[in-house]
């Protein structure tokens, strides 16, 4: 089988679309560069959120803890191999809704974390759609990846 | 130091990190590493974990432009993709084990490695040369792209799927390791053994960083390796300095200015060597 006729019989799952080879390769593309726009949209917008709010953040910190800020002694707790910050989803929910500099930073690079992985979610939409069985497994094989990153770091690996 | 003065320092430091970084086509997590480990103190896995997030917020606003360009192969990407994530997850779970002194020294000779690929010229080769494989056939995976010098379509073939996915992966161990890119190992592995275009491999490398860097992300941030107060400042600066750096000049074209900058880096990963070593 060549390569035509392989991808026809692939995008063929019903007969009613039984459409000549040219056209299923052509609706092959224009999936494709649909989803090309949805996914660099989704990367800008998320870089450009959590960067926004990793600046309110540092606003946040400057202007309730500005005397804090300029004590030499408090450069330690903060940079020492065992400092304190939030590091659970939880501990970032509670900071930022009490409004502290370090859980709005936090909250920001989770933004920044999430974009690639809403990126892999908005293929998965995408291939389901599509009826591409194959690239639908590897896509979400990438994303239970990327959820068991967070378990395996929890369980304190 | 106080805590005001060390955000001001660490961003200033970043955003020159990550100017250098898109002008030399290193990364900033290359250069933003040494630079808070070596002068400022800083332990190297908060260094990493605020690395690891630049590499996000880099590749993601590289990739914006690449993809509306078509430049990357968007099946190439996600199936490599399982490769490189479950590489980055290795990575990522080895480094929370082993003695950072090792750190250091992986670093200072993925570092070397990689300012010296730099100033290698990668030829394009010609793309009739390529043998269309079975596996890539059946996975779609070949592609095209329009290419601005030649002033046409380009269209290619993808040869050899499953040594690109073992490259990959080992690709993927060293980026959750030393929370970089690594995309000195990836550009090379996509180029030479799935003869992908130069142009397509550098922009689909660029793609997966994200990827690979939201896995090692997610083992970093649970486990308390991403300081706020160091991966914040670091964050924002290298984002900056990267888009100003790609808007200023594109890349650096003279070879003058670039071997100096080679000699400077490979200065650098001798430090680092040294400091793993002692």
């Amino acid at each position: 089988m060549n390569r035509s006729e392989i991808e026809a019989a692939d995008t063929m799952p019903a007969p009613a679309e039984a459409v000549p080879i040219i056209d299923s390769t052509i609706s092959r593309d224009e999936a494709i560069g649909r989803l090309e726009i949805v996914i660099s949209t989704l990367l800008r917008v998320g870089v450009i959120t959590s960067i926004a709010v990793i600046f309110f953040g540092m606003a946040v910190g400057l202007l309730r803890h500005s005397t804090d800020v300029r004590r030499p002694n408090d450069l330690i707790a903060l940079t020492a191999k065992n400092a304190s910050f939030p590091h659970s989803l939880r501990d970032v929910a509670s900071g930022v809704i009490a409004l502290r500099s370090q859980a709005i930073m936090a909250l920001g690079l989770l933004i920044l974390i999430a974009t690639p992985v809403m990126r892999v979610a908005v293929s998965i939409i995408a291939f389901a759609m599509q009826r591409d069985h194959t690239y639908l497994a590897i896509t979400i094989t990438v994303l239970v990846l990327l959820i068991l990153s967070f378990l395996l770091g929890h369980a304190g690996a | 130091m106080t805590p005001i003065a060390f955000t001001l320092i660490t961003f200033a430091i970043s955003l020159v990190a990550g100017l250098l970084g898109s002008l030399l086509g290193l990364g900033g997590g290359l250069i933003v590493i040494p630079a808070l480990t070596l002068l400022l103190h800083i332990d190297i896995r908060y260094a990493i974990g605020a690395s690891v997030v630049c590499v996000i917020a880099t590749s993601s606003g590289a990739a914006a432009a690449y993809v509306r360009g078509r430049m990357t192969n968007l099946r190439v990407a996600m199936l490599l993709e399982i490769a490189t994530v479950s590489g980055a997850l290795t990575g990522a779970f080895i480094a929370g084990k082993i003695n950072p002194r090792w750190l250091f020294v992986l670093f200072g000779l993925i570092m070397g490695y990689s300012s010296i690929a730099m100033l290698r010229k990668r030829q394009e080769h010609l793309v009739d040369q390529v043998q269309p494989d079975s596996l890539a056939t059946r996975l779609h995976l070949h592609g095209s792209f329009f290419d601005e010098s030649l002033g046409k379509e380009v269209r290619y073939e993808v040869a050899q799927p499953t040594v690109g996915l073992a490259l990959m992966y080992v690709a993927g161990v060293v980026s959750g390791l030393l929370g970089i890119g690594s995309g000195a190992l990836k550009v090379p592995a996509m180029d030479l053994s799935m003869r992908l275009p130069i142009k397509v491999s550098t922009a689909t490398s660029n793609f997966m960083m994200g990827v690979t860097a939201a896995a090692s992300a997610g083992v970093y941030f649970a486990r308390g390796d991403i300081n706020p107060y160091i991966a914040a400042p670091v964050a924002a600066g290298v984002m900056i300095g990267a888009t100003g750096g790609s808007r200023l000049l594109g890349k650096l074209q003279s070879r003058a200015v670039r071997i100096a900058f080679v000699i400077v880096v490979l200065f650098v990963s001798l430090q680092m060597l040294l400091k793993g070593l002692r």
